[in-house]
């Protein structure tokens, strides 16, 4: 770039000083500065850190075995000899089926709303932008889709594609696509009538690179902060499914299964039957939690 | 009024359509064999063709959900050969329980959602408002099949105070038959009290901040007669955005996650 008139260069320069005072902050660093103040929401993070970690590192926290019991064991109270957490029906360690379960649980929850996440912004923000009658037809789908109750949706895909946990994630995938395809669809039409998009097509981008480098970029945060608002009831809907026996496959340990396991004892051992559901509901808060903290550290009114 | 609410309802039939057909092709199209356990073990495929053709499942799939619906317009629902009953028979035993929990769940969780909402609104800030806060997001939290164990567990396997399940009649008096609703109630209600409060406090929070209000109390209004003016205004919101219906809200995702 050739400096045509050096003054008007110079004046331009003092114009950005005393537009920026210091470095002004970017928004992903205020959103940070702002997390950073948030008690609960570090808090609900570190709760999860431990639960995800825990899960992870299952076999060197426990020596027991999740799947095969001490039938001479069977339902131990809490605080017994050996086992913290007593024992369940067939002499199985409650520490060990709970920290174990955590894995199925944990990615039963998180993994459909993250391909969700993908398949629904890229349906929304492509009906958004492009419109025309396949968007439209698109749209009507997902409106469809929205109407049915999310977890009759759930039961009824699972049920017809059969328990394991493939088919808990292909079920609630389905289930989650529709929400967040009109979220996003709603936040590309915020954004398209924007000055920026009107610049990029004038630089001759096509709707692709507009898409992915304009639209994507101011569509991101209301997306994530309804995604991240869908995991915490994702766990505790992952965990209906396999409440119902529509889960993962016994004896694999999942928390939603030990509860209903666990149902017939709960006269003879009732606390060591309650505990997995406070697995499942301190994951679920925790992650609620997180949401509302993220949802107020970007600064999304929704 | 009449006219929007005609307007929904006659947006309801397509919808509704939709969804007849969408349940229909899942359970049509998806794997799953409606012969295994009607056939016996040694069938041959000879039987197989003929049970198909008796039960109509050799025709195309458009001509199976035409003839479906029509049949259930006409109310017949068909018959269940592993019941061996009519689905309408199946239906019609199961579905007064079904509405009396569903309507008793719903009402509760509604009054409930609504006065700790408002509650929450107008003493904004102060200690009440956080406990509701902090207890609509317990309530979004929690699943209700735990709260019904933890329930089960005090008040039937500890306290033995209340049925464990079954129910009354209401020929054995009001008192009996409430016996038989308190827990499933509250554990389903749960939920929607939670979204209620949440919804019910930011609508009137947000209405607070309108001009009307600062000129209610210019007027001299008291505080409670504003709060009249300012519940009146903040309710729609809350009936409408959210078909406030106990079973249907615990179905849905929140459609954002406000406060």
């Amino acid at each position: 770039m050739t400096t045509l008139n050096p003054a008007a260069s110079s004046i331009a320069a003092r114009w950005r000083e005393a537009d920026a005072p210091a470095a002004p902050e970017s928004y992903l660093q205020a959103a940070r500065r702002r997390f950073m103040k948030h008690r609960v929401g570090q808090v609900a993070f570190g709760v999860l850190a431990l639960l995800v970690l825990s899960a992870i590192f299952a076999p060197i926290l426990t020596t027991y075995d999740p799947i095969v019991g001490t039938p001479a064991d069977r339902l131990k109270g809490i605080g017994s000899a050996g086992h913290f957490l007593g024992t369940d029906e067939q002499g199985r360690d409650m520490l060990t089926r709970l920290l174990y379960g955590g894995r199925l649980s944990l990615i039963a929850g998180i993994v459909p709303v993250l391909i969700a996440t993908v398949i629904g912004t890229a349906l929304g923000s492509f009906s958004g932008y492009v419109k025309g009658w396949v968007a439209a037809l698109i749209m009507r789908a997902m409106d469809m889709l929205y109407a049915f109750p999310t977890v009759l949706l759930a039961i009824a895909v699972s049920a017809s594609l059969g328990p394991g946990l493939t088919n808990v994630i292909i079920a609630m995938t389905v289930v989650y696509i529709a929400p967040l395809a009109r979220v996003a669809e709603s936040a590309t039409r915020r954004v398209v009538v924007a000055e920026y998009i009107e610049a990029a097509r004038l630089t001759g981008a096509g709707t692709p690179k507009i898409l992915l480098t304009q639209v994507l970029a101011n569509i991101f945060s209301p997306i994530f902060v309804y995604a991240s608002g869908l995991v915490g009831l994702s766990i505790v809907i992952a965990a209906s499914l396999s409440f119902l026996g529509l889960g993962v496959k016994p004896p694999a340990p999942e928390w939603g299964f030990m509860l209903n396991s666990l149902r017939g004892t709960i006269y003879v051992n009732p606390w060591v039957a309650a505990l997995p559901g406070f697995f499942i509901f301190l994951t679920s808060i925790s992650f609620n939690m997180l949401a509302d903290a993220i949802r107020d550290s970007l600064d999304v009114r929704g | 009024m009449a006219m929007v609410i005609l307007r929904r309802l006659g947006m309801a039939i397509p919808t509704l359509l939709g969804v007849s057909l969408l349940i229909w092709l899942l359970l049509s199209i998806l794997p799953g064999d409606p012969l295994v356990g009607l056939l016996p073990q040694d069938a041959t495929p000879q039987d197989r063709v003929d049970l198909e053709i008796a039960m109509g499942l050799d025709r195309p799939l458009p001509v199976r959900y035409v003839a479906w619906m029509g049949d259930v317009l006409r109310g017949d629902f068909g018959y269940s050969p592993f019941r061996r009953r009519d689905v309408s028979e199946l239906i019609a035993t199961a579905w007064k329980n079904t509405a009396v929990l569903a309507a008793v769940s719903a009402g509760f969780g509604l009054s409930i959602g609504l006065l700790a909402g408002t509650v929450a609104g107008v003493y904004r800030g102060r200690w009440i408002d956080r406990v509701v806060t902090s207890f609509s997001i317990v309530g979004l939290s929690v699943p209700s099949f735990w709260i019904a164990i933890l329930l089960l567990i005090v008040f039937s396997a500890e306290l033995k105070i209340l049925p464990a399940g079954g129910r009354a009649d209401f020929s054995d008096g009001l008192f009996n038959y409430a016996k038989y609703l308190v827990m499933p109630v509250f554990a389903g209600s749960l939920i929607t009290i939670a979204i209620t409060a949440r919804v019910a406090r930011a609508s009137i929070v947000e209405t607070y901040q309108a001009e009307f209000v600062e000129l209610l109390r210019a007027k001299g209004l008291r505080e409670w007669q504003v709060l009249l003016h300012v519940g009146k205004n903040a309710i729609s919101p809350v009936l409408t955005t959210r078909s406030p219906l106990g079973i249907w809200q615990w179905c849905r995702p929140p459609r954002c996650s406000s406060p």
